[in-house]
Formats: structure tokens, C-alpha cells, sequence
């Protein structure tokens, strides 16, 4: 059986696949441009024919779009999606929207076929990930308005597997439904992969004992942070994968059952551009942010869409050893440009705490991470990890203190403060965490 | 065939519908046969969409025979 959902598309040479690429961006433009007078107004405003697109170079003539742009739009008629929407109010069958976490969420309208999409984009990922028609597949969440587990759920039955739904369910009851019904696979985010390791626990239950054997992560980072993957990895006996997506763009990004530790861009769906400060497309083995047009999108497209997230491009020269052509983001997300802070002149990536503590089994899962001005001196910032206690390792608190200041100190060049306190005395988030409280006054 | 066109009979719905039906069984053993699971499993719900329109349509539909019965048999 084949390891790739579209063969055909995730193997193709790459001058044909972006070729093919634009012919299918130009489609995009046009379909915006016709149907929505908001990308009407704008690429009217740049000059833009939709027809005269036709190599890569035309693309980058277009304007990109930005978040607050989506916001100001969707203010305006016809509710809720203002002039973005590029259907009639009636095509529209789905509705979900953003977090919200960096301002007012965003509303997203997907038609009927924009649905079959996003589960042709979750197949592509799963499949990927080696779920196949005989595997269960368990969901620990109450589904709501937001889009990742409810395209995750469809694209299983797309695939022909056996959805096990755990809404409504408390932890413990999760766990034992899981127990019950030897489900083979489930969806989380990285943090409630491990708080269900830990439920399980307390349940009585070993959780290498289930039957799961792929845990596909979405939502978070984590699964693409290698302290965070293995810790997955050991507490479930299980192969560990990441999935990357937005709301608005779709799942663009997905590791594979390959060596490499990372994500495929799904550049069968989307057209990705990896773009330097100045807007100018970065080499394989540099940083750069991605810039997405999701490529067949009818109720409300993105034109190269600013979706904030850094990746880094694999050096073409090292293919992954899956066989896809598809590009690759070393290390998967390598931070939100929205999470990224300054810390007394140094930038800091959340990820990269993550990934001390958790590479370090002195202390348990869960941590936090305050950022606060100093007390004496306010201008100076003190960044504060307080983690837990690990019971199965039983190093002394002080010492794990000691131990994962130096660790943290060698990793992100800030010397912060830690505090070790007893095992459980932390939260246990059930979706995402937000393990970053960032105090200080009139930062920007 | 027209999109504005509101006016098929019955026959010629028929041959559409058994037009669809070859497609999509002809789609699923492409991908079969070339192992392209998107293909395959693709076609296996055109099938099953299929499946839930001959449920749904005019029952003289069903007795010509349009769906795979035997419209000697139904109609007897």
C-alpha cells in the first residue's frame, strides 16, 4: 500500500509541480477577484490582471494579505464575513474561526467542496502518518469553532477509519473509552497528549500498554520539539507525529514516517513562499516567514496570506528519505512571530524553553514561564521557569533547579531563575497550553 | 449538457447517473490498480453519494433500472 495519499502529486518533479502551482494560483486570483470585492479593491489598487500571472516572479507581484486586513473586512457586509467572502451567503456550510489569541477572531466560511478540501489536506497528513482504514482513531475533545480536530475527524472517514468521538468526556473517562475500545491512534495537542499519559496513570492504567500505536499531534509546536516528541513518544510506546495548520490557510504542513525530524509543506495544496525581512524568497538552509495561498479555496481565499510562522528550509540537497519532493521545514515551526519576545535585548522563542525542559527527565511535563521586570531594577527583565518535580526520577528539587538553569542558560544565552516546586502543583491544561506570562509594563 | 438546462427527462437522466456511477467505479480502480489512495478513496465516496441520490430520486427511475435492479423483477 502506498505511503503517500497522492503519490502523483507528492512525488512530482519540482519545476512541474510549480508549474503547476501557478496555473493553479492564477485560478485562485482570478476566482478571488471575481467574487470578492475586497481582493477586488486590492488587486485593482496594484495593477493586477489575474491572467497575466504566469511564472513565479508574477506572484510575488501580488499583494500579500494580513490578518488585521481579514478583521477590518469581516466588519463590513454581508455578516459575519463582510466582502471577503467570495460565494453567495447560501453556499456557505461550515463556520468556524481563529483563537483570537492575537486579536478578534477571525471568522472563516468554507462551502461545501472548501470542506471536502480541508479533508483531502487532513488525508494527506494522516496518511502520511500511517493511518490507515484499519486503524481507530480517537478524538479527546469537544469539538466547537474550532476548525483542526473537526477536518482531522472527516479526513479519518475520508480515509476509511474508524472515528472513536471523546467529546463531553472527562479525562479519566477518555482514557478508559481508549482502554475499552483499543484505539490504534489519536489527535491531541502535544500538552494533552501528556497530561492523557498522566490521567492514564492515575487511572491505574500503563499507557504503553494501550494499543495506540501514532499519536498525531496538532496545535502546538511540541511534536516537532525533540525533549517534547520523545517524552510523547515514551509515555504512550508510540510513533509521535507533527501537523501544522491555521484556520485560515488549512493543513499546510505534516511530518512523514521518514528519518527526518520536521514538516513537509503540502505543496500539492498550497503555494508557500519562504520569505526573508525584505519580502525576498530565502534559500534552502536559511529562515524565512511563510507567505500561503491555499490553492482551491471558493467561499473565502487567502492571497499570499501572511501567516507569521518562521520555518527553516532544508537544504535541498538532503531530500527526505520518504521519497516526497514536497520542501522541508527542519525542525517544523520554529516560532509564531507573534510568541517571539525580547528578553533584555535577546529574542527568545518559547519553543526553545520547551525544548530544555523537556529534554530534561530532573523535572516532570508541565512548566511555566514567567517574564517580569526586576524588582530593584525595572528596566531589566527576569525571566522566571518554574517547573515541577519529577516523582519517577526523584532528583532533588535544588539540584534540578541548578541543573536545568545551566541547561537554559547554554540554549537561549539568558540567565533566568527557576523554580522547582512539588509534582502537581502546576495547572494541566486540556487543549493548548499558555505556558508564557509575560508581566512587564509597556512592552512592546 | 447545459448547467441552465432544468428540463432532462428521465432517460437522460438515467444515462447521466449511469454515466457517474462508471466514473467513479472506473476512478476507484485506477487508483487501485496504480495505488493512489486520494483516487481510490475519492471514488468510494462519489459511490457512496451516489448511492444516497438513487435512494432519493423518482421512483420510475428505480423501475426503469437505472440503479442496478431488475426492472423486469421490480416491476413484477
Amino acid at each position: 500500500m502506498s505511503r503517500m495519499w497522492n503519490p502523483m502529486l507528492e512525488t512530482m518533479d519540482r519545476a512541474e509541480l510549480r508549474s503547476l502551482q501557478v496555473d493553479r494560483f492564477r485560478e485562485q486570483v482570478r476566482h478571488a477577484y471575481e467574487h470578492s470585492p475586497f481582493y477586488r479593491r486590492k488587486l485593482d489598487a496594484a495593477g493586477i490582471d489575474p491572467d497575466d500571472i504566469r511564472t513565479y516572479e508574477d506572484v510575488r507581484e501580488v499583494p500579500t494579505t494580513k490578518k488585521g486586513e481579514l478583521r477590518e473586512a469581516q466588519g463590513g457586509e454581508p455578516f459575519p464575513y463582510g466582502d471577503l467572502l467570495a460565494a453567495s451567503p447560501e453556499e456557505v456550510t461550515e463556520y468556524h474561526q481563529t483563537s483570537g489569541t492575537t486579536g478578534e477572531p477571525v471568522r472563516q466560511a468554507d462551502s461545501w467542496g472548501d470542506w471536502e478540501w480541508w479533508g483531502d489536506c487532513w488525508a494527506t497528513v494522516l496518511w502520511a502518518q500511517g493511518i490507515r482504514p484499519d486503524d481507530r482513531v480517537f478524538f479527546p475533545f469537544s469539538y466547537n469553532v474550532f476548525v483542526a480536530f473537526w477536518a482531522a475527524h472527516y479526513a479519518c472517514e475520508r480515509i476509511g477509519a474508524e472515528v472513536v468521538p471523546g467529546g463531553n468526556l472527562s479525562s479519566a473517562q477518555r482514557v478508559r473509552k481508549m482502554r475499552e475500545v483499543d484505539v490504534t491512534a489519536f489527535a491531541s495537542t502535544p500538552t494533552y497528549a501528556l497530561r492523557l499519559a498522566e490521567v492514564a496513570r492515575e487511572e491505574g492504567f500503563e499507557p504503553t500498554d494501550f494499543a495506540v500505536d501514532t499519536v498525531v499531534c496538532a496545535g502546538e509546536p511540541g511534536a516537532s520539539v525533540p525533549g517534547t516528541k520523545a517524552r510523547i513518544e515514551e509515555a504512550w510506546g508510540a510513533d509521535v507525529y507533527d501537523h501544522a495548520g491555521a484556520t485560515e490557510a488549512g493543513a499546510w504542513g505534516f511530518s512523514c514516517d521518514g528519518e527526518s525530524v520536521g514538516l513537509h509543506l503540502n505543496e500539492g495544496q498550497f503555494l508557500i513562499e519562504v520569505l526573508d525581512e525584505d519580502g525576498e524568497p530565502v534559500e534552502p538552509g536559511e529562515t524565512g516567514e511563510i507567505v500561503i495561498t491555499p490553492l482551491n479555496r471558493t467561499a473565502q481565499p487567502y492571497i499570499r496570506f501572511e501567516l507569521r510562522d518562521e520555518i527553516g528550509l532544508r537544504e535541498s540537497a538532503a531530500v527526505c528519505d520518504c521519497g516526497r519532493t514536497f520542501r522541508f521545514a527542519e525542525g517544523g515551526v520554529l516560532g509564531r512571530l507573534d510568541d517571539l519576545t525580547k528578553v533584555n535585548g535577546v529574542l527568545l522563542a518559547p519553543t526553545a524553553i520547551e525544548d530544555v525542559v523537556r529534554s530534561y527527565d530532573g523535572v516532570s511535563d508541565e512548566y511555566e514561564v514567567i517574564i517580569d521586570g526586576h524588582e530593584e531594577k525595572p528596566d531589566l527583565d527576569v525571566v522566571t521557569v518554574v517547573a515541577e518535580e519529577n516523582p519517577e526520577t526523584g532528583v532533588p528539587a535544588s539540584e534540578a533547579g541548578d541543573e536545568l538553569r545551566k541547561r537554559l542558560k547554554q540554549t537561549t544565552s539568558i540567565t533566568c531563575r527557576v523554580d522547582v516546586v512539588a509534582y502537581e502543583s502546576l495547572d494541566r491544561p486540556e487543549l493548548k497550553a499558555d505556558r508564557l506570562d509575560d508581566r512587564r509594563e509597556n512592552h512592546v | 449538457m447545459s448547467k441552465e438546462r432544468d428540463d432532462y427527462d428521465l432517460d437522460e437522466l438515467r444515462a447521466l447517473v449511469a454515466d457517474l456511477d462508471e466514473a467513479a467505479a472506473a476512478l476507484r480502480a485506477y487508483g487501485e490498480t496504480n495505488d493512489v489512495p486520494a483516487i481510490e478513496r475519492g471514488a468510494t465516496r462519489v459511490e457512496g453519494t451516489l448511492s444516497s441520490v438513487k435512494q432519493n430520486v423518482p421512483g420510475a427511475l428505480a423501475r426503469d433500472g437505472a440503479f442496478g435492479g431488475d426492472a423486469e423483477d421490480e416491476e413484477s
